[in-house]
C-alpha cells in the first residue's frame, strides 16, 4: 500500500476519505511508489479504452512479452555481470549504485543520471522492465506504449539540437510537478466522469514523453557516449518495434531473432562501456574536477529537492565518519545552532524534544544532584521550599497551638482517645493538624446526575459542578448496574481527595474533601441530607434543572452546616463526653474524699471529747495530754509527773472508748518533771493559806508560815495539836517540787507584855499614849485571829474591896469597850476583875503597880 | 434571564460519531481519529435562546455505542430531558437501529424529546442520501422533534439540531 495508508490508520473507510482527501492537498510531498501505482492505474483505465480496437494485438502483445520478459531477464543478469565490472573499477562506484536505485526507484533520478556514464540503452531497458512488472493485463498495452514512446524519445533526442536540450532542461522541474499533480487529479477524477479519461490518457503520453526526454537530456554527457549510446539502442529497438500484428506467424522466430541481436550486442555493450569507463575515465574527471563545484550548485540551483536526496543517503555517513575522525571540529560546527535547532523542532514537534530526553531526565538530574548538590537545591527550593515551608509552617503552627492546649479538656480527651484506640497522642495531633477541609459540596439529583444546589468555599479552584456531577452519577449508577446492585458508593479516594457520598430518595450529596475526614463529619453530611430530605424531599423529587431558584438557595444554605470550620464542630460536639469524663473524676475524687473527710471529722470529734474529758480532770488539765485515733486505737500521747496521773488519765477516757468501740491505748509517759520553784511557792502558799483558813474554821489551834528553799519546805508558827503534824507532812510533800518538810513551830501560846495603868481611883486611863499599848494587842488579835483574849484588872489595896472591885470592873469594861470599838468581836473577849495584884507584883511594892490590866490569850481548846 | 440545567443524552451504535456531534458542538472541532467512548464521557454546554430570554445548561453524557443487541445502560438514560438518537450514513445497519435506541429511550423518561441524527452526510453523495432518508422514517413519535442530516466533520446541522432541543426543552418548562 501506499505511504499514506500506512500513516493513516486502521479503518478502510477513513482511509480513503484522508487519502483523497490528501492527495490534493499533498501535490509536493513526494510519494514516489504512489505515483507509480496511480500511473499504474491510468494504465489499466486506457488500456480498456484500447481494448475494443486492439484486441488482437494485445494477444500478440502478451506473447511478445513473455518473450520480452526472457530476454529482459538476460540482459539483468548482464547487467549484473556489467555492475560487478563497474564495481571493480573504483572511480565510478555511485553510477552503478545509481542504477540500483533507479531500479527500484519509480521515479527517475535526475540527479544520479546526470553524471552517469551509463549507456541510456540500458536505462531504457530498465524503465522496461519496471512497467513491465506491474500485473499482466495491463502490462501488455503499457509496453506497447513504452515502446512507442520510445520511438518517440528516440527521435527527439536525435533531433535534439543544443537549444532544444536546454529548454527541455529548464522546463523540466515544472512538467515533473505538473505530472505529478495531473496524475492525482487523473485519479479524482477518474471515479466521476469517463470523459475525463481520455484526456488523462493523453496527458498522461504528454508526461511520459516528457519524462523520458528528461532522462535523455542529461547534459553531463560526453558526445561520444551520447552518439554511441542512441545508435545502440536504436538498432535494439528498431528490431523490438518491428514487431507488429501482422507478424504474428513468424513472431517466435523474430523474437529469437531478436534475442539473438541483442545477444550479440552484449559483448559489445558491454566492451564498449567498459572501454567507455577505461577510455573516458581520466578524461571525465580532468572535464569535471575544475567545474565539480559549479555543477553541484547549478544542479542545487535548479532542483534542491533532488539535490538534497542524493546527498541525503551520504549525509549520515559522511557525518559519523568526521565526527569519528574530528570530533571537536564537528563539535564546534555544530555548537553555535544547536539551541536553535532545539528550539525549532520543539516549535515543529512539542513532543520530540521531550519524549527523547524524558527518558535520560532522571539519570540526569541524579548525576547532577550528586554532583552538586547544593546547586540543585537552590534551583529547586523557590519552589518546593515555599510550599513546603508554608505547609510546614502551618502544620507546626497547629501542633503549637495544640500542645498549649495539651491541658486543655481538648487533651486529656485527645490522650484517653489515644489509650483507647492505642495510638500515640502525636499521631492524633498530626492528625488533627492535618485537619481535613471541605472543598465543595454538591447536593445531585439522583437519576439526572444535575447538580441542585453546590458549595465550593474555596473561590480559587473551583470545581467544574455539572461535569464532576455528571461523571459522579455515572460512576455511581456503573458501580450499581455492574458491582453489587441494591448497594451505594460510599467513597472515592483520589490520593489526598476524598469525595464521600451520602445518598437518599431523590438525591445525593457528594463532598468533596482535601485531607482525612472522620466519623464524626460522616455523621453531620448524613443529618445535613436527612434535614433536606426532611424540608424539600418534594421538590428535589420533582426537580428539573431550574436554577437560582428559591430552593437553590435555601439549599445551599443548608449545605454551608457542612462548610464550618471542622475544629469548631469538634468542639460543639465534645462536650457530652467531656461532661461524662469529669462527672466521673469527680465522682472517684470526691466520693473517697467524703468518706475520708467524714471519717476524720468522727475522728477529730472523738479526740475533741477525749481531750475534753482529760481537761476536765482538775489533775490532768495541767498536762497536754493528745488523744489520736489510729485505725482501731485510741491512743493517748504525752506525759505526766506520775503513774497515778497516767492512770486517771485512763480512767477518764476508758469510757469514751468504749462508746466509740476503740480500743485504748494509753502510751502516755511518767517523767520527773523538773518543777518551777515559784509555781511550788505559790502552791505552797496557797497549801498553807487554805490550811490557815482550815484552822479557823474548824477551831484548829494553829497558824502557820512557810517557806521554801532548795525542795525543802520550812514550817513555821503556832501549832498546838501536834498529832496532826504528819497529816501536814503528806499534805506539803503532795506539792509537786517539795522533797522535804521541815516543822519550826511553837506549840506555846504567845504572851502579850502591854500592861496598861490608870491613876488612883479612876475609872479610865490618865493619858492617850496609856491607850495607845492597846495597838499592841489588837496586832497579836488580829494576827492570830482564831485566838481569844482575857483583859484581867488589878487593884491597890488601897480603900475598900468592894469599892477597889468594882473600881477595878469599870476599868476593865472600858477597855473592852475600846477594843470592841475597834473592831474585835466580842465573843473573842472575855473581861476579869479581881482586887489581887498582879502575879509578878507583891503586897510591898508600889501602888501605882498594882493598879493595871493585863491581857492574857487562849485557845479554843483552853478555858 | 432564567436559566435552565438539563441532561441529554447522544445514543447510537459504536462509531456512528455521538462523540464527534458533542466536540464538534461544545468545542467546535473535529477529528478524524476514532476513539472508542467507554462508558460516559460528560460534557457541559450552555446554550443561549435569545428569542426567549433563556438559557439552558446542556450536560451532555455521551454514553458508549452499543448495538441492538447490546442494550445501553438504563440508568445512565434516566434523568434525561432529552436525547439525541445519531445514526450513521454510511452505515445502513445504524439507521436501522435509531428506532430501537429512540424506544428504549423513552421508555426510561416517557416525558422527554428525541431528536435523530443522520450523521456523516459528508460521506455520502446526495443521491444515495435522499434515498436513505426516503426509506427511513423517524418521524413517527410525538416526542420526535426532528431527524437532521448532520456531518460532525463539516458541522453541518449540528448546532441547529442542538438548539432546537434546546428550544423545546426551554419552552417545554
Amino acid at each position: 500500500m501506499n505511504s499514506q495508508s500506512n500513516l493513516e490508520g486502521e479503518n478502510p473507510k477513513q482511509e480513503t476519505r484522508s487519502s483523497s482527501e490528501t492527495n490534493v492537498n499533498k501535490i509536493n510531498q513526494d510519494s514516489n511508489s504512489q505515483n507509480i501505482d496511480d500511473s499504474n492505474n491510468l494504465q489499466q483505465e486506457t488500456c480498456e479504452q484500447n481494448e475494443d480496437s486492439e484486441s488482437e494485438n494485445s494477444k500478440n502483445n502478451q506473447e511478445i512479452l513473455a518473450n520480452l520478459y526472457g530476454l529482459i531477464d538476460e540482459l539483468d543478469i548482464v547487467e549484473m555481470n556489467q555492475q560487478k565490472a563497474f564495481e571493480s573499477s573504483p572511480a565510478i562506484p555511485t553510477s552503478t549504485k545509481q542504477l540500483n536505485s533507479t531500479q527500484s526507484a519509480a521515479d527517475q533520478n535526475f540527479s544520479s543520471t546526470d553524471l552517469e556514464p551509463q549507456s541510456p540503452l540500458l536505462k531504457k531497458l530498465e524503465l522496461k522492465k519496471i512497467k513491465l512488472s506491474s500485473p499482466d493485463s495491463n502490462s501488455s498495452s503499457l509496453v506497447n506504449l513504452t515502446i512507442d514512446n520510445h520511438g518517440i524519445t528516440q527521435s527527439s533526442s536525435t533531433d535534439s539540437d543544443e537549444d532544444r536540450i536546454l529548454a527541455n532542461k529548464q522546463s523540466t522541474s515544472p512538467i515533473t510537478l505538473k505530472s505529478e499533480k495531473t496524475n492525482s487529479e487523473t485519479l479524482k477524477s477518474k471515479n466521476s466522469t469517463p470523459k475525463s479519461l481520455e484526456y488523462s490518457d493523453d496527458l498522461y503520453n504528454h508526461n511520459y514523453i516528457d519524462s523520458i526526454i528528461k532522462q535523455d537530456v542529461n547534459p553531463q554527457l560526453d558526445d561520444s557516449i551520447s552518439l554511441l549510446n542512441i545508435e545502440q539502442p536504436n538498432q535494439a529497438l528498431e528490431s523490438i518495434h518491428q514487431v507488429s500484428p501482422h507478424w504474428l506467424v513468424q513472431k517466435e522466430r523474430q523474437i529469437n531473432d531478436l534475442a539473438n541481436s541483442i545477444n550479440t550486442l552484449l559483448p559489445l555493450v558491454v566492451e564498449l562501456s567498459q572501454t567507455q569507463t577505461n577510455g573516458s575515465h581520466e578524461h571525465i574527471l580532468k572535464n569535471l574536477v575544475p567545474i565539480i563545484d559549479q555543477v553541484i550548485q547549478q544542479r542545487s540551483i535548479e532542483d534542491q529537492q533532488k539535490m538534497a536526496e542524493a546527498i541525503a543517503s551520504l549525509l549520515p555517513k559522511a557525518i559519523q565518519k568526521e565526527i569519528q575522525q574530528e570530533p571537536k571540529s564537528i563539535g564546534q560546527a555544530i555548537a553555535p545552532e544547536l539551541a536553535l535547532s532545539i528550539t525549532e523542532q520543539i516549535r515543529l514537534d512539542e513532543d520530540a524534544i521531550p519524549e527523547a530526553l524524558g527518558s535520560e531526565m532522571g539519570k540526569a538530574i541524579k548525576n547532577q544532584i550528586e554532583k552538586e548538590p547544593e546547586a540543585m537545591v537552590d534551583a529547586l527550593y523557590p519552589v518546593i521550599g515555599s510550599t513546603i515551608a508554608k505547609y510546614m509552617a502551618e502544620v507546626v503552627e497547629s501542633i503549637n497551638e495544640r500542645v498549649d492546649n495539651a491541658l486543655s479538656p481538648k487533651g486529656i480527651q485527645r490522650k484517653i482517645q489515644a489509650k483507647i484506640q492505642g495510638v500515640s497522642e502525636a499521631e492524633l495531633i498530626l492528625q488533627e493538624s492535618l485537619a481535613y477541609r471541605v472543598q465543595a459540596v454538591f447536593l445531585i439529583q439522583n437519576k439526572s446526575g444535575l447538580v441542585i444546589a453546590e458549595l465550593q468555599p474555596q473561590q480559587e479552584s473551583r470545581l467544574e459542578s455539572d461535569l464532576l456531577a455528571g461523571m459522579l452519577t455515572a460512576i455511581r449508577s456503573f458501580a450499581n448496574d455492574c458491582i453489587v446492585s441494591n448497594s451505594e458508593l460510599d467513597e472515592i479516594d483520589y490520593g489526598n481527595f476524598q469525595i464521600m457520598f451520602e445518598t437518599s430518595g431523590y438525591c445525593y450529596l457528594a463532598v468533596v474533601v482535601n485531607g482525612e475526614s472522620d466519623r464524626r463529619f460522616r455523621d453531620r453530611i448524613r443529618k445535613v441530607l436527612t434535614n433536606i430530605n426532611h424540608k424539600y424531599g418534594n421538590e428535589i423529587k420533582q426537580y428539573q434543572g431550574e436554577q437560582e431558584t428559591n430552593l437553590n438557595v435555601s439549599l445551599k444554605k443548608i449545605l454551608e452546616e457542612l462548610q464550618t470550620d471542622n475544629s469548631q464542630a469538634k468542639s460543639s460536639k465534645s462536650p457530652k463526653t467531656l461532661y461524662w469524663l469529669i462527672g466521673i473524676l469527680l465522682l472517684t475524687i470526691l466520693v473517697p474524699w467524703g468518706i475520708l473527710s467524714y471519717q476524720h471529722s468522727v475522728r477529730t470529734n472523738i479526740e475533741n471529747n477525749v481531750a475534753i474529758q482529760l481537761d476536765a480532770n482538775p489533775e490532768l488539765s495541767v498536762y497536754r495530754l493528745t488523744p489520736k485515733i489510729k485505725k482501731k486505737q485510741l491512743l493517748l500521747q504525752g506525759r505526766v509527773p506520775t503513774k497515778y496521773l497516767a492512770n486517771l488519765a485512763t480512767q477518764v477516757t476508758t469510757p469514751i472508748a468504749q462508746e466509740a468501740q476503740l480500743e485504748l491505748d494509753n502510751q502516755i509517759v511518767t517523767v520527773n518533771i523538773p518543777h518551777d520553784p515559784n509555781l511550788t511557792e505559790q502552791e505552797i502558799k496557797r497549801t498553807v493559806e487554805i490550811l490557815n483558813q482550815h484552822s479557823l474554821n474548824q477551831n484548829f489551834e494553829s497558824i502557820l508560815d512557810a517557806s521554801y528553799t532548795d525542795q525543802t519546805v520550812t514550817i513555821k508558827g503556832l501549832f498546838i495539836d501536834t498529832t496532826r503534824q504528819k497529816k501536814l507532812i503528806k499534805t506539803f510533800r503532795a506539792i509537786p517540787g517539795v522533797e522535804n518538810v521541815i516543822f519550826v513551830i511553837n506549840n506555846q501560846l504567845p504572851k502579850i507584855d502591854t500592861r496598861i495603868y490608870f491613876p488612883a481611883g479612876a475609872n479610865d486611863v490618865s493619858s492617850p499614849q496609856e491607850l495607845a499599848k492597846l495597838d499592841d494587842v489588837l496586832i497579836v488579835l488580829n494576827k492570830y485571829p482564831w485566838l481569844k483574849l482575857k483583859i484581867i484588872s488589878h487593884s491597890d489595896n488601897v480603900g475598900s474591896k468592894n469599892a477597889n472591885l468594882k473600881l477595878g470592873k469599870n476599868r476593865a469594861d472600858n477597855i473592852y469597850q475600846n477594843l470592841i470599838n475597834r473592831g474585835i468581836k466580842p465573843d473573842r473577849l472575855k473581861v476579869i476583875a479581881t482586887i489581887q495584884p498582879p502575879p509578878d507584883i507583891i503586897e510591898s511594892q508600889s501602888a501605882t503597880l498594882k493598879r493595871c490590866i493585863r491581857f492574857e490569850l487562849f485557845g479554843i481548846n483552853s478555858n | 434571564m432564567s436559566s435552565l440545567l438539563q441532561k441529554i443524552c447522544l445514543i447510537g451504535n459504536f462509531n456512528v460519531g455521538k462523540t464527534s456531534l458533542i466536540r464538534r458542538f461544545v468545542e467546535n472541532k473535529f477529528s478524524d481519529t476514532y476513539l472508542t467512548t467507554i462508558g460516559v464521557k460528560i460534557s457541559r454546554k450552555p446554550v443561549t435562546i435569545k428569542e426567549l430570554d433563556k438559557e439552558v445548561t446542556f450536560v451532555i453524557w455521551d454514553i458508549e455505542g452499543k448495538t441492538k443487541e447490546q442494550a445501553i445502560s438504563t440508568t445512565y438514560l434516566e434523568g434525561a430531558a432529552g436525547a439525541i438518537i445519531v445514526g450513521d450514513l454510511t452505515r445502513v445497519e445504524t439507521l436501522k437501529d435509531i428506532n430501537q435506541h429512540i424506544q428504549s429511550f423513552l421508555k426510561v423518561n416517557p416525558q422527554s424529546y428525541v431528536v435523530v441524527a443522520l450523521n456523516k452526510s459528508d460521506l455520502i453523495v446526495q443521491n444515495k442520501l435522499n434515498k436513505l432518508t426516503e426509506s427511513f422514517n423517524f418521524q413517527n413519535h410525538e416526542q420526535v422533534l426532528a431527524d437532521y442530516v448532520t456531518s460532525a466533520k463539516t458541522g453541518e446541522f449540528v448546532d441547529i439540531m442542538f438548539h432546537q432541543l434546546a428550544i423545546k426543552l426551554v419552552s417545554k418548562g
